[in-house]
């Protein structure tokens, strides 16, 4: 599928309601509104939208703790996700998962972990039953450049390519694994590289163009519904916000950080460049837009603030699954 | 009605389930290798022929990895069903089974659930520390999971039948010596465990304990291999008028303490005997219970009779004097209806 102009608008206004998104949640957070703390992809949203866009709605995308950008272009709700973070009964999974563990199975969705390296393997999972049943979907597991020193990675890589699995493997290389450059605990320059020994096709890209995102990811899932095996793919991105909310990021270097953090780079500025050279959108209509996202944040916050907390007797409610929860 | 060994229905309640839903499939280490063993232990002996290696799917030595395969596609529709070639490599994947899989439910709002079975074989057999552990505490403390472990061939059909059905993720203990006494994988010391077996469907509803002896002088919980000595136990006993009431408890999470309560009150005293270590194995919890239930129906203490606190060794006659043996069984037995 080639972007027309309309997916051009879709992509950015995914980008673009991540950053606003987790800046309200920023902002609640310092308030003292919002009850946990959040990770930030301030500067990564290029990534989860090229790779969510290209995925179809049954495609299974398993993902992590620095997740907005994949969840909503995947299709998750706006509010549903807001109240989650609330802690509310309305959230998607009524208040007992939080920041990390969302899910949504109907928009192929299932709860994300906060566990580095589940991504992977469970990815291989439902990958393993896609082929078992034939089917046309796919699985992705996106995880970071921390992530990928699990174990568990290791394992899924390894098997993805031994069976040839409908599976695409996607590493956010935002440089750190929380406060750990990545130069510190990898062999290698790009981390790309480690997948030639599993003998899996694997590309280094500019994880802040989300065109060269999606059209990565996009050949990447072709080939796995083709029946034609794994691919990885490093995107190389930057966590301007710090690890979590209490890290002031002491420990960055200043050139790396200033060669990253320039509106040069801002995966979202970059797009809003394209958007008006190529008169896709005019000056008004992008205020427009950013003025129709920030208002759906601030609906979702108070849909999600005037949401009751899930009640007390429903305390040790759903620890065993029946169908009747559903 | 056939007689089978608890590893010939095994493998039929996996059979007749593959059979009847194309959503249950196996995957683990050597089980459908071709003119290969079928598992570790044979359980998965012939099933490759019948479903292809589409459906027994053989894995790397990559147990975190089998831990995943197991969740994702469970997530995807599937059932898998998982031989852990020995019980106690769950530590090398902890992860899946301890933080993940037990915690899909809960964590998603009960939007989710995650059918899979874990088969693991556990009991000492002379391996040591690291081949021959009961596991039991370690999974018993675990919300979200289920715990079962047959005893005889009738109830390891309809429990495992039962654990494919589920729609949580269940733990399958397998005895080694309880296997079968006769084919080729077959252990020292192996115990019959042969019993009929309906052909058609059945299933052993998971969370229920039977009594597997009648008495009216002690009650006595025993699961696995304990069961048997407990048996014989009971025998030498009853010819000193020491009617022992076993009840085995099939399984472990949830456990039917309802059962114990009920034949306490009837006995009105309470041993346990286990093959895992003594400080917080099963037994207890069971205790624990009992105490809070029907303490006043006690005329005795409870009894614990189980390995005691150790690593387990390989020397035979180390192994022979730390699991609770047919002789020990009897002292302690009678010591506390002697009370
Ligand atoms: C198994 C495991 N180990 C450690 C952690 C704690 N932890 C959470 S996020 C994180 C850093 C992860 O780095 P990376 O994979 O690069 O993802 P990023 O945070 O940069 O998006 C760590 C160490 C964890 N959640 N799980
Ligand atoms: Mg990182």
């Amino acid at each position: 599928m080639t972007l027309g102009k309309n997916d051009l608008i879709r992509m950015y206004e995914l980008m673009y309601t991540t950053r606003v998104y987790e800046e309200k949640l920023y902002f609640m957070f310092l308030e003292g509104i919002l009850p946990a703390s959040i990770h930030q992809s301030h500067g990564q949203e290029a990534c989860g939208v090229g790779v969510g866009y290209s995925l179809r709605k049954e495609d299974m995308l398993f993902t992590s703790h620095r997740n907005i950008s994949h969840l909503l272009t995947k299709g998750l709700d706006l509010k549903a996700l807001m109240a989650e973070q609330f802690f509310k009964e309305t959230g998607c999974s009524k208040g007992r998962g939080g920041t990390i563990h969302i899910n949504d199975m109907s928009v192929g969705i299932p709860v994300t972990h906060g566990i580095l390296g589940a991504a992977a393997v469970h990815a291989c999972g439902a990958a393993t039953a896609f082929q078992i049943k034939k089917s046309e979907n796919i699985a992705v597991a996106v995880f970071g450049d921390g992530a990928s020193n699990e174990g568990a990675t290791y394992e899924a890589l390894n098997w993805a390519q031994v069976r040839k699995l409908p599976v695409v493997f996607v590493c956010e290389n935002n440089f750190y694994g929380a406060s750990t450059h990545v130069s510190k605990v990898n062999p290698v320059e790009h981390i790309a590289e480690k997948a030639k020994g599993f003998n899996m096709e694997y590309y280094t890209l500019d994880g802040n163009d989300v065109f060269a995102v999606y059209n990565a990811t996009k050949k990447a899932v072709d080939k796995a519904r083709a029946g034609n095996g794994p691919t990885f793919l490093e995107l190389e991105t930057y966590r301007i916000a710090g690890h979590s909310r209490s890290d002031s990021n002491s420990y960055r270097d200043k050139e790396e950080s200033d060669y990253w953090i320039s509106d040069e780079r801002d995966p979202i500025k970059r797009m809003e460049r394209h958007l008006l050279k190529e008169a896709i959108l005019t000056p008004e209509g992008l205020d427009k837009k950013q003025a129709e996202i920030e208002e759906k944040i601030e609906e979702a916050v108070r849909f999600a603030i005037s949401s009751p907390d899930p009640s007390i007797e429903d305390a040790t409610l759903y620890n065993y699954y029946e169908r009747v929860n559903k | 009605m056939a007689e089978m060994t608890i590893g010939e229905a095994l493998r039929k309640a996996m059979v007749d389930e593959m059979r009847l839903d194309e959503n249950v499939f196996c995957l683990g280490q050597d089980i459908g290798i071709d003119k290969g063993w079928g598992g570790a232990f044979g359980i998965n002996q012939g099933m490759v022929e019948e479903f292809g290696h589409e459906r027994i799917i053989d894995t790397p030595i990559a147990e975190y990895l089998m831990g995943g395969l197991c969740i994702g596609s469970a997530l995807a529709g599937m059932r898998p069903i998982c031989d852990v070639q020995y019980g106690d490599f769950l530590f090398n994947m902890a992860s899946p089974i301890f933080n993940e899989a037990p915690k899909i439910s809960y964590m998603s709002g009960g939007k989710m659930g995650v059918p899979m079975v874990l088969r693991m074989p556990v009991g000492s057999t002379g391996r040591g520390g690291q081949h021959a552990q009961s596991l039991e505490g370690f999974l018993v403390h675990t919300n979200g999971l289920k715990v079962i472990c047959p005893s005889d061939a009738y109830d390891a059909k309809g429990l495992m039948t039962a654990a494919i059905r589920d729609d949580n993720p269940v733990v399958v203990l397998e005895h080694k010596l309880l296997y079968g006494n006769k084919g080729v994988r077959v252990e020292k010391n192996a115990v019959s465990t042969v019993c009929d077996v309906p052909d058609g469907d059945y299933v052993v509803p998971i969370g229920k304990g039977r009594i597997r002896r009648e008495g009216t002088h002690i009650t006595v919980v025993a699961n696995l291999l304990m069961v048997y000595r407990v048996l014989e136990a009971a025998n030498v006993l009853a010819e000193e008028g020491i009617e022992v009431e076993l009840i085995d408890p099939r399984s472990l999470l949830p456990f039917d303490h309802e059962l114990v309560y009920e034949s306490v009150r009837k006995t009105h005293r309470l041993v346990i005997v286990h093959e895992d270590t003594l400080t917080n194995g099963w037994g207890a919890e069971v205790a624990a219970r009992a105490a809070e239930n029907c303490l006043y129906d006690l005329d005795a203490p409870v009894k614990r009779v189980t390995v005691p606190d150790t690593i387990l060794p390989c020397a035979k006659n180390l192994e022979s004097f730390l699991v609770p043996s047919v002789e020990r069984i009897v002292q302690e037995i009678r010591s506390i209806v002697n009370l």
